[in-house]
């Protein structure tokens, strides 16, 4: 089945090669974490690929079976990847061991790196790189004695037997912290035996010139005294062996290393913001990444698609040539026909062309009309033929400055064609500022319909704004409504707008059922995102649509640390999980000019709740309404929605139950 | 090793009576009606009444004896408690106390020769917390304020980077505590066991737990096959781990879901404490408990346990 394909969102559900199955983002030079002489912080939000991009860059990708030629080139640097089990680490602690904690935590670190480097030797062993001579003396390489003493081993044994051997002590570390009153066997130096090893190999001519580099993930799960130790590893790190960490963005990390005059400083090391600087530098590499990883799962699903080239994504020598416009619009485009969407005039045109929805615009116009008290026909200010003007002009009647008389007249002059006039020019850009927000006002009435607005592989990519996972839920669960619908024989493959549509809602529903399981504080995040989502879904009520397409805000205060601690905690939590986006306040919306940040709802909850998953305009909340928001109970938070009411004057908000299904 | 002798189910709050000369092992009794109930049981009955309450962050005890607080590190809790209060008949009362209490009070109970029998308290609750809010469609239930990230439990704690893990959980109401497990993206489990509380505490309740996870029921989550045990019987949670342990030689159990089969967890895992052979673990979230998060009394249970060589 085609949507099994898409199913697997996490990097742990992949195989460790990720070779010809990850793709590198097009401006992978500059990222390339084997040519880092120094230790590198990489952060990256849930869902960003983090995992997978540091995979990538470790041995079981670098000498993939698939490769067919591996050189020395190839192993200048070894990346060896280490996700420490961060439940079972948080045991290595003061507390618990007293002082003995750092001689365990880092025999700890060095059994486990070693379990790594040996099995770095296995797949080396089984790759099909160039020196059989090499391989044939390494697997019968002694372990000098010096070593092998060092842990209480005291006969001879091959390195390559050397794992078991290790896995056995980090098993008899595990069992002696149960009880951990004596001393156990023995302690190593985490860095120190690892750099050992290194020794032993290039004074016996094995990897005389790799340099070792070891990324060691969920980072910010170790505990602070932990992270001290590896970023004095790290800050210390040079070839032949080089530390680098991953972590959650916004995660509180140490910075600090084991001594205490020398903190380290935030410049040491180069900081890779894997969303912000690789993916998504801008909204068309991540759409191109994107379509890519797309068109690749489905070339696995159908070979007789040759959209992309599984040996080229993988392979930093071939980005030259992805870059070029044809690569890209090829890609786009065979993604779009998969995914394709309907323009917002198309929609618009949709909403003509159906009874229900059309009948609800004319009866929009009629009370417009009818509050101002003009006698003008209804069917002055809608056309078929002219869908966009038309929609817009539904709500654009309710504004308090627009005259019903001046409407018609413009409506009329933008119907011909000839007519060029600055008012014309103005209302063309109304009518475009209007358009999306006004399709939305028509729809947010009917509980039943999902909004087209949702459908198209370009708005999955504003919907999942970045993240990886979001995009692939959205297309998993596409086919899963293609399937259902038992279209699926049906070549090309092509998933209509409104199944798309629909599939976009559920999974907009799915992540908010899961926001309430992110971190300590879930069940309040949820409540926040929902909050804010009746909020915007409120403001998108309203019936002149006047700065419309809320998505996102700010807080009028110089400083938002003011506000409250609690507060201050569910934000960072917020956007530790990727429910807020931070932005820096750029949006020119005058009524707010002193807050400096601005957050933006995570928009794969758009379609939940009617609205736009565009950031256009935001809504400025007063640090009383925020805290509301964010803290206050139930009863609270609806007299702040009620004020709402009265203040947007939405009239059918009664239609919204506060909870439950309405969205 | 720990044995179930005999369950007694009482309907009759009046009917129950614990052993004269008893020393009992309680927590927090002012969180709902039925910590309330429990301590005038304890008053009515019991010789000696000692609060525990294990620090999950620094490894220690906080005990409470006669109003004299004090701290006892976790490895001294055997010697410098336990050890002390020997000539007593000991009740653990699961009602008020945590999993990792009743784990820590069963593992070194366990190693001490002079007892050889104990009993077990609970109390069910009539009704749980029922919050209005629900966002998505099913009940939500307001049980705790705050989870943590599943802080170890020594002697209970297994390294993933060791082998093939399976986890085993025991549901309850609050998918919260099974989603954190998931979304916390540290370890794939190579296999999901779900089982649920069937038949709950009341007709019906096995529902909301069934409503609740059901998304986890699902090959992405490794799912393979629902199993079911009683919601208040420790014998029945015990026999399914045992089961399980004869085709299985490493998983961690997580029981989030009844306090009896919390109970059952704990002598499952004590009893294969120092087995060499297998390596189970717990995973516990700890959580903030909500105050009033039940209403109502209801039936009692009292376990009684002997230890077998």
């Amino acid at each position: 089945m085609l949507s099994q394909i898409f199913k697997k969102n996490r990097a742990e559900e992949f195989p460790d090669d990720l070779w010809g199955k990850y793709v590198l983002p097009l401006n992978y030079a500059q990222f390339n974490l084997l040519h880092e002489t120094k230790g590198v912080k990489v952060v990256g939000g849930r869902g960003t690929g983090k995992t997978m991009y540091l995979k990538y860059h470790a041995y079981n990708t670098q000498l993939s079976k698939q490769r067919m030629l591996i050189t020395e080139d190839n192993i200048n640097t070894i990346g060896i990847y280490w996700k420490p089990d961060t439940h079972f680490v948080q045991l290595i602690n003061k507390s618990y061991l007293n002082d003995k904690w750092d001689a365990v935590f880092n025999t700890y670190v060095a059994l486990s790196l070693m379990m790594k480097f040996l099995e770095f030797i296995d797949v080396f062993l089984d790759s099909n790189y160039h020196d059989e001579d090499t391989k044939e003396r390494l697997k019968n390489f002694t372990v000098p004695k010096d070593f092998s003493e060092e842990l209480n081993i005291n006969q001879e044994v091959l390195l390559i037997e050397l794992k078991e051997r290790i896995r056995g002590f980090l098993f008899k570390l595990q069992n002696w912290l149960h009880n951990p009153i004596k001393d156990f066997l023995f302690y190593l130096d985490g860095k120190a035996t690892i750099e050992y090893i290194i020794q032993i190999w290039k004074d016996n001519n094995f990897f005389k010139k790799t340099t070792f580099h070891i990324f060691i993930d969920e980072f910010e799960n170790l505990r602070e005294e932990h992270q001290k130790i590896i970023n004095t590893w790290m800050k210390h790190g040079a070839s032949p062996l080089i530390f680098s960490i991953a972590y959650k963005k916004h995660a509180y990390v140490s910075d600090n290393t084991t001594s205490k005059e020398h903190t380290q400083g935030r410049n040491d090391h180069r900081i890779i913001d894997l969303v912000d600087d690789v993916y998504a530098k801008t909204d068309d590499d991540f759409k191109l990444l994107s379509a890519e990883i797309i068109a690749s799962k489905i070339q696995e699903y159908d070979s007789q698609y040759k959209i992309v080239d599984n040996d080229k994504i993988s392979s930093e020598e071939e980005v030259k040539y992805r870059r070029s416009i044809e690569y890209k619009n090829k890609m786009i485009e065979f993604v779009n026909s998969i995914f394709p969407s309907l323009r917002y005039g198309e929609i618009a045109a949709l909403v003509m062309s159906d009874k229900t929805l059309k009948n609800k615009l004319i009866k929009n116009i009629k009370l417009a009309l009818k509050t101002k008290n003009s006698t003008l026909k209804d069917s002055y200010f809608y056309d078929d033929d002219f869908p966009e003007a038309s929609v817009v002009n539904g709500t654009l009647l309710f504004r308090t400055r627009t005259k019903p008389e001046e409407l018609k007249k413009l409506f009329n002059d933008y119907k011909k064609a000839g007519v060029q006039s600055p008012s014309v020019t103005a209302y063309k850009e109304q009518i475009s500022n209007a358009l999306v927000g006004s399709i939305l006002y028509i729809y947010i009435s009917f509980p039943q319909r999902i909004c087209p607005i949702y459908a198209g592989f370009e708005r999955f990519c504003l919907m999942s704004r970045n993240n990886l996972r979001h995009l692939l839920e959205l297309c998993y669960q596409s086919f899963v409504e293609l399937e259902n619908s038992n279209n699926l024989e049906q070549k090309p493959i092509k998933v209509d707008f409104n199944l798309q549509a629909k599939a976009a809602k559920f999974c907009s529903r799915q992540e908010l059922d899961t926001i309430s399981e992110l971190g300590s504080y879930g069940k309040d995040l949820q409540k926040i995102a929902n909050r804010l989502g009746i909020i915007f879904s409120l403001k998108q009520k309203i019936k002149t649509q006047s700065k419309p397409e809320n998505i996102h805000f700010s807080v009028e205060t110089h400083s938002l640390e003011t506000i409250d601690e609690k507060f201050n905690i569910l934000l960072h939590e917020a956007k530790l999980w990727n429910v807020l986006q931070e932005f820096d306040g750029t949006t020119k919306d005058t009524s707010d000019s002193i807050s400096t940040k601005e957050f933006m709802l995570t928009p794969i909850l758009a379609p939940y709740y009617k609205i736009s998953m565009r950031k256009i305009h935001k809504i400025v909340f007063k640090p009383d309404e925020i805290k509301t928001i964010f803290l206050k109970s139930d009863t609270e938070f609806d007299k702040l929605y009620k004020k709402f009411v009265k203040e947007w004057k939405i009239e059918n908000a009664e239609d919204l139950g506060l909870f439950g299904e309405n969205y | 090793m720990w044995r179930f002798r005999n369950i007694k189910t009482y309907f009759n709050h009046d009917e129950v009576s614990l052993e004269k000369d008893t020393i009992a092992y309680h927590g927090d009794f002012l969180l709902d009606d039925r910590g309330k109930y429990v301590q005038s049981l304890l008053n009515k009955f019991v010789e000696k009444k000692i609060y525990l309450k294990y620090d999950e962050n620094d490894f220690l005890f906080l005990v409470n004896e006669n109003n004299t607080e004090n701290k006892l590190s976790k490895f001294d809790l055997k010697n410098k408690l336990l050890k002390q209060n020997i000539s007593h008949s000991v009740v653990i009362d699961a009602t008020t106390l945590s999993f990792a209490e009743i784990l820590f009070l069963l593992s070194d109970l366990n190693k001490i020769k002079d007892v050889q029998n104990i009993h077990i308290l609970y109390v069910e609750p009539s009704e749980y917390k029922f919050l209005n809010s629900s966002i998505t469609t099913y009940d939500e239930f307001a049980l705790s304020d705050k989870l943590q990230q599943f802080p170890p439990l020594p002697g209970f704690t297994i390294n993933t980077e060791l082998e093939h893990v399976e986890l085993v959980a025991f549901l309850g109401f609050e998918k919260q505590r099974l989603g954190q497990i998931f979304s916390s993206e540290e370890v794939i489990y190579d296999n999901f066991i779900p089982i649920i509380p069937l038949p709950g505490f009341s007709p019906g309740w096995e529902n909301r737990t069934i409503n609740n996870h059901l998304k986890f029921f699902d090959p992405r989550y490794r799912f393979s096959n629902v199993k079911y045990v009683s919601a208040n019987n420790p014998f029945q949670t015990l026999k399914i781990l045992e089961k399980l342990a004869a085709a299985r030689k490493c998983f961690r159990v997580a029981p989030i879901g009844t306090k009896p089969n919390a109970i059952g967890c704990a002598v499952f895992l004590v009893n294969n404490e120092n087995n060499d052979e297998t390596n189970f673990g717990a995973l516990y979230d700890f959580p903030v408990k909500s105050k009033n998060r039940s209403s109502g009394v209801g039936k009692v249970h009292i376990y009684n346990l002997f230890k077998i060589d």
